[in-house]
């Protein structure tokens, strides 16, 4: 339900009754049909944001604390230290998850104090035992012990930094594909946090910020452990997984009434109009050509099979995606989502031809931004005008700056769309006018 | 899920969160309290890290020994390294071996590079945390010190079962933390 619309019709019934528009008991149904309506949201929002922020701030100030390293203090002293903090967020946490389960603000502070305290813990037993640097096992270690939060408590910011965590433990194995491999198996450990966060419908923006998080996890893990051993093949792949954001993101869910509570779809949205954008210059198609000096060795042969397993299941994914909306007859999500096909298409000529993709690419970031425009005009929806005109504003000035074309030739194409616009103009007049 | 579950994992999680941190101080009280101390010389520099602060990075002078006969290394591999004391009384590596050495102290290291004959070891002895403003001092301090020739830091390490833990870092026979006090 659109609470705001419902909002803005209360505000309008009484004078629509005084105006002798509708009954006062038609008013009154209507007030039954909607129910009332919560106002709480942005309290809520308040307080468990203060909650949180409070909590990040003191726990990343202890860890700051201790960073210093105290010389006076002895190794009996750190001992306390390392454990007190840490027990101190635990008996929170616990006083919480068994007397105010009801109080979210409250689970999600501790929670994310709690999250903060385990790695200045282990950090400040690192610093006073001198221990070798073992960047990934000291990630990990935390990660592991904090994820479980996310579902005990139903916290959202220790899943968040859960998921920065294991993205930056894989960037520690780029050069040992199987161990870099295991980001995406300990990513979807938070998966079904994240699809009960999108049910819920009090305190959206937690699953805005934890789809901000996931949506660059997933996509600089991708960097990390996909598309290895071919090179330009983060085209297809990049490709593939902005469309599976911006096509999922778009699936229905019950009770999602807002684009704020479809951020993957929003984040897909503009990561294909980046991508398209980016395809319409050179350099991609030419990354194609590039040889990885580290193909020869350690990334290859058996190594790269979950690599081209899961390549495979993206692309296979965004292409079933492309076809369901293309059966609801979706146009402008089915628009957006042949991506994949066309990065497909692009990579398999571009390394021979590379300014063949990129025509191609112009070509269709064209037809998508006039087809925005003309959705937007029909519909008279000035969000999707505006934003079809700035896609279009963005490729026609980067053409024209573009030096790899002839001025003649793109004088040319430039008044040959200019009069295509103008002609359906004309068209679109002509029509309104005779059907007046 | 049940409350009485959640209470149950909870406490679970919470014992989990506890022991490791126990552990690994225990580990490492018993290694500073039963091994047998080693110096290893060192060249150390000071970085930074935004969890566990300054420290000073230290660079094992003995990282390579040659290659045992008939035995096949890979990167990376696990190895143990056995220790010696040199006639200057510094640790040295005396030979590395794929298995256990028994009665003998020895340090289980990974192998970082091979070269030829040399197999390069990554020793557990790469960090010296020190106060914010003491690390940078710190490696000054060497520096001035090893202009005038005398390259004479080294760490003292304790070792039991392979495990090694720091117990001090010297230069000229001096605790770094009295120098740089000194020095201020």
């Amino acid at each position: 339900m659109n609470t705001k619309a419902v909002q803005w019709l209360y505000q309008e019934l009484p004078d629509l009754v005084t105006k002798g528009v509708i009954t006062e008991a038609a008013a009154n149904n209507l007030r039954g049909h909607y129910g009332e309506v919560k106002t709480s949201d942005k309290k809520w929002f308040v307080i468990i944001s203060c909650s949180v922020l409070g909590a990040l701030l003191i726990g990343l100030g202890v860890i700051l604390l201790f960073g210093h390293n105290w010389e006076q203090l002895s190794r009996q002293v750190r001992t306390i230290l390392s454990l007190l903090p840490l027990m101190i967020a635990q008996v929170l946490a616990f006083w919480v998850v068994l007397k105010r389960p009801a109080s979210q603000a409250l689970k999600e502070g501790t929670a994310t104090f709690l999250s903060l305290m385990v790695g200045a813990s282990i950090a400040l037993i690192s610093q006073t035992y001198n221990i070798p640097n073992d960047t990934p096992a000291f990630i990990l270690t935390w990660m592991l012990l904090i994820v479980p939060l996310t579902y005990f408590m139903e916290a959202t910011i220790p899943a968040a930094i859960y998921v920065v965590g294991v993205s930056a433990w894989a960037g520690h194995f780029w050069n040992e594909p199987l161990k870099a491999f295991l980001f995406w198996p300990l990513l979807s450990v938070v998966i079904p946090h994240f699809i009960w966060s999108l049910k819920q419908k009090k305190y959206t923006v937690r699953s805005a910020i934890l789809s901000l998080v996931m949506a660059t996890g997933i996509c600089v893990g991708a960097g990390f452990t996909l598309g290895r051993t071919f090179p330009g093949s983060w085209i297809v792949i990049y490709s593939s997984i902005i469309t599976i954001f911006y096509l999922l993101g778009a699936w229905e869910f019950k009770g999602i009434s807002t684009n704020w509570q479809r951020p993957f779809h929003i984040l897909g949205g503009v990561g294909i109009f980046i991508l398209m954008f980016m395809f319409t210059f050179r350099f991609p198609w030419e990354s194609i050509s590039h040889r990885y000096y580290y193909a020869s060795n350690e990334i290859s042969s058996w190594t790269a099979i979950p690599d081209h397993m899961l390549t495979f299941v993206l692309i296979g994914s965004a292409m079933l995606l492309f076809f369901q909306f293309a059966k609801r007859q979706d146009w402008m999500r089915t628009l957006f989502g042949a991506l994949p096909f066309l990065a497909l298409f692009g990579y398999a000529v571009g390394g021979s031809s590379p300014a063949f993709s990129m025509f191609l690419f112009n070509i269709f970031l064209l037809i998508i931004s006039v087809y925005r425009l003309m959705t937007g005009i029909q519909s008279n929806n000035l969000g999707i005008i505006n934003t079809g005109i700035f896609m279009l504003a963005t490729l026609v000035l980067a053409r024209f700056f573009d030096s790899e074309m002839s001025f003649v030739i793109k004088g040319l194409v430039f008044i040959l769309i200019g009069v295509g616009f103008l002609a359906t103009n004309v068209v679109i007049l002509r029509r309104k006018g005779g059907a007046a | 899920m049940k409350k009485e579950y959640i209470t149950g994992f909870f406490i679970g999680l919470i014992c989990l969160q506890i022991v490791l941190p126990i552990s690994m101080i225990v580990k490492r009280e018993v290694t500073l309290r039963t091994g047998i101390p080693f110096r290893f010389k060192t060249a150390p520099v000071d970085p930074y890290d935004a969890f566990r602060g300054r420290y000073v990075a230290l660079r094992v002078e003995v990282n390579k020994v040659s290659k045992p006969e008939g035995v096949d290394l890979k990167y990376g591999q696990k190895v143990f390294a056995q220790l010696a004391v040199d006639e200057n009384g510094f640790a040295k590596i005396s030979k590395i071996s794929l298995k256990k050495p028994k009665d003998l102290t020895y340090l289980t290291v990974t192998v970082t590079y091979l070269n030829g004959n040399d197999v390069g070891l990554n020793l557990p002895i790469d960090r010296y945390y020190m106060e914010e403003k003491a690390a940078p001092r710190a490696e000054q301090v060497y520096r001035e010190h090893s202009r005038r020739d005398k390259q004479d830091a080294y760490v003292v390490v304790r070792v039991t079962n392979g495990f090694a833990v720091i117990e001090g870092l010297y230069v000229g026979d001096r605790r770094i933390e009295d120098i740089v006090k000194q020095s201020n």
